[in-house]
């Protein structure tokens, strides 16, 4: 966004905030950790008292309007009966320990009803089961039985839990979290006369409905779809099915993994960031006994052919080094198990492939962070404005070293420097000597850049030829270990939002010599 | 695994929540157009991150909270059902200054906006977020955000000028 009302908006937004600031009231750091501690030992009695019970209650919730949230209202009595009610309790889950050691109760608590009473909307409610048979609705929605489509539910009372119902088919679902890591369901089960199954999902940090990004699942034909949250749609991703493990793609948050063990499948957490699409290697466990089995996978080339894998001395390989191409061809999984005694920092020495012939070589590589010096960046004038100080970070997030090229993430600050957001995220293929693209600016439009040496001068050409007459300005910064320098290039006169603005960026390397690369 | 002690964890806490009440106060004011209903949505996101402190990366809990704020407004509608937006701003009276109008003003007619709306406009070019990140954080499509900030942009274009030259 880069109009000058958008800027007019932002500014006037800020001082609106800023100019408020004297009448904001102090606020009382023991009361609210008094507060908080009163919420935590509120949750842990409702907790225990779930653990008395020791059957499934069925009851209904006949009538229950959708959002509906006041919980006293919604406790019945525990021998009220509904009629045209079936419901189900999901699970007896272990519990969950948190990373600091904290003990959360599984959801085994949980009563899905589904009021069939309305027959062509059912209404479907997820209801916590305490101590002494009552229960407390978390959440309800209609769904159509006819039609089953996914639907993901949360409770605010309740951060820990997502809930929710997808068609009977799913044999395992991932639930998108933030970061894009996704959560293993800790029970899905179908909800008897329905074409729907129940799921709970009990994840270490809070979970709301803005949170859960979405769900993923693996049906009885192979096939994975996904729904994003706030969508109606579901969308098939393309996968790859190698020994028991399909592997999808979803260009929008990642790729991951279901991993059948006889009978059973499990859901691999995602790899990837929502929007950086630059890790194409895991390495996850998949089954502990004498010692814990390692699936090694990794995102190629699709014409890749005679792969390999080196393992460290402390992981063994089983079975051979696979390869499959995914359903709509874009890339090959390529994969391998291996199995360790003993825990091992390190799994990974190398992938090898070939493309046409061409030996390629991946290796796994800790990211890193560089700071582009903000200062003098962005003060030229700009449409009658002056940008405002804002700070650049250039973030090499992996580096597979051949290929498919060197992946570089640009993250700019936010205005107030208490985040980053990634703005531009692309490779500099082998053999190039420069890329350039748009990317987010914040308030302003950037272009991004890597070029393979130091640019000494860099003018954006824009359509039409007079788009960025009102001036521009760059930075520029070697991102380390690697031959590239980042480039970022403020933009002036991208108001009107039509295509094609940026056509080529014009450059001087350090030699001298002068180069256009269009853009990308 | 370690267990941090209560004492640590709180003054930890504490710390954080000296740090980024003025951040999660100035949105929160966004996004109610009152002072004091801010300072209550503020609290009680920071009630809720304590409860959840345990499990919040270091190097995310401002994001994180900040996360938490914007569904505790949506918390807040859901519960005081009663609650609907007004044409104006009543905890503050009408400056003079048109400096002081042109803030009035925009808190007003954010107010008015709906809910996501608001929220789009409040994160997309008050927290400047890009549209995929305040699709993340609403769990909203790209689209609806392009869309909401669209709609939510000619809404606040009734600012009234000021002597820089105003919003067009």
């Amino acid at each position: 966004m880069s109009t000058e009302s958008e800027r007019a908006i932002a500014t006037a937004l800020r001082e609106a905030a800023d100019g408020a600031a004297p009448a904001y009231p102090a606020l009382d750091s023991t009361a609210v950790i008094t507060a908080g501690r009163a919420l935590v030992r509120r949750r842990r009695m409702v907790r225990s008292g779930a653990v008395l019970a020791v059957a499934a209650v069925v009851l209904g919730g006949a009538g229950i309007v959708k959002g509906q949230h006041d919980r006293a209202a919604d406790r019945l009595p525990a021998d009220r009966k509904d009629i045209g009610v079936v419901s189900v309790t999901l699970g007896q889950a272990q519990p969950y320990t948190a990373t600091d050691g904290t003990v959360i109760d599984g959801p085994s608590r949980v009563v899905v009803t589904v009021d069939t009473s309305a027959v062509d909307r059912p209404n479907v409610g997820f209801y916590a089961l305490a101590g002494d048979g009552s229960r407390t609705l978390m959440a309800n929605e209609t769904v159509d039985l006819d039609r089953p489509g996914p639907l993901v539910l949360t409770d605010p009372d309740e951060p820990h839990l997502t809930f929710g119902v997808v068609p009977s088919t799913a044999r395992a679902l991932l639930v998108g979290g933030p970061d894009s890591s996704g959560d293993v369901p800790r029970d899905l089960r179908r909800i008897p006369g329905t074409q729907l199954e129940a799921f709970v999902s009990v994840t270490a940090i809070m979970t709301t409905e803005a949170v859960v990004s979405g769900l993923t699942w693996l049906d009885a034909t192979g096939r994975v779809s996904t729904m994003s949250t706030g969508e109606d749609g579901v969308t098939e991703l393309p996968t790859a099915t190698v020994d028991g493990v399909t592997t999808y793609v979803d260009p929008n948050f990642g790729w991951g993994a279901f991993v059948a063990t006889g009978a059973a499948v499990t859901a691999l957490p995602e790899q990837l960031t929502p929007t950086d699409f630059t890790d194409p290697l895991r390495v996850a466990p998949t089954a502990q006994g004498s010692g814990t089995t390692w699936l090694v996978q990794a995102l190629v080339d699709p014409a890749a052919e005679s792969p390999s894998i080196s393992f460290t001395s402390s992981c063994t390989q089983v079975g051979s080094t696979a390869l499959a191409r995914l359903s709509d061809g874009t890339r090959s999984v390529l994969q391998a198990r291996c199995t360790t005694s003993q825990g091992a920092d390190t799994i990974v020495a190398s992938l090898a492939y070939t493309v046409d012939g061409t030996p390629r070589t991946m290796l796994p590589v800790a990211p890193y962070v560089v700071a582009v010096p903000a200062e003098g960046w962005l003060t030229v004038p700009a449409v009658g404005a002056e940008h405002p100080a804002e700070g650049l970070s250039v973030a090499q997030t992996v580096d597979p070293p051949t290929a498919p090229g060197q992946w570089v993430s640009f993250r700019r600050l936010l205005f107030d420097g208490q985040g980053l957001d990634t703005a531009a995220s692309f490779p500099l293929a082998p053999g190039a000597d420069a890329t350039f693209q748009l990317g987010d600016g914040g308030g302003y439009d950037m272009a991004y850049g890597l070029t393979r040496s130091r640019p000494t001068a860099v003018t954006p050409v824009g359509s039409p030829a007079s788009r960025f007459a009102a001036g521009t300005a760059w930075a520029t910064v070697k991102v380390p270990g690697t031959d590239l320098w980042a480039v970022a290039i403020s933009l002036t006169g991208t108001d009107d939002h039509s295509p094609h603005q940026l056509v080529s960026v014009e450059w001087t390397d350090a030699s001298g010599q002068h180069h256009t690369t269009p853009a990308g | 695994m370690t267990r941090t002690s209560k004492a640590d964890r709180d003054a930890v806490f504490a710390a954080f929540m000296s740090e980024a009440t003025p951040s999660l106060m100035r949105t929160a004011y966004l996004l109610t157009g009152s002072t004091d209903t801010a300072a209550e949505l503020v609290q009680a996101t920071l009630v809720k991150a304590y409860a959840a402190w345990p499990s919040i990366r270091p190097e995310t809990a401002l994001a994180y909270t900040r996360r938490i704020l914007v569904n505790q407004r949506t918390d807040g509608w859901r519960r005081t059902r009663h609650e609907v937006a007004v044409a104006d701003v009543p905890d503050r009276p009408r400056p003079e200054d048109g400096t002081e109008l042109l803030r009035h003003d925009v808190v007003r007619l954010l107010r008015t906006l709906p809910e996501q709306q608001r929220k789009v406009v409040v994160l997309r070019y008050y927290q400047d977020l890009s549209e995929a990140s305040t699709a993340e954080m609403l769990g909203i499509s790209v689209g609806a955000v392009k869309s909401a900030a669209s709609r939510g942009l000619a809404a606040l274009r009734a600012l009234p000028a000021t002597t820089e030259g105003g919003i067009r």
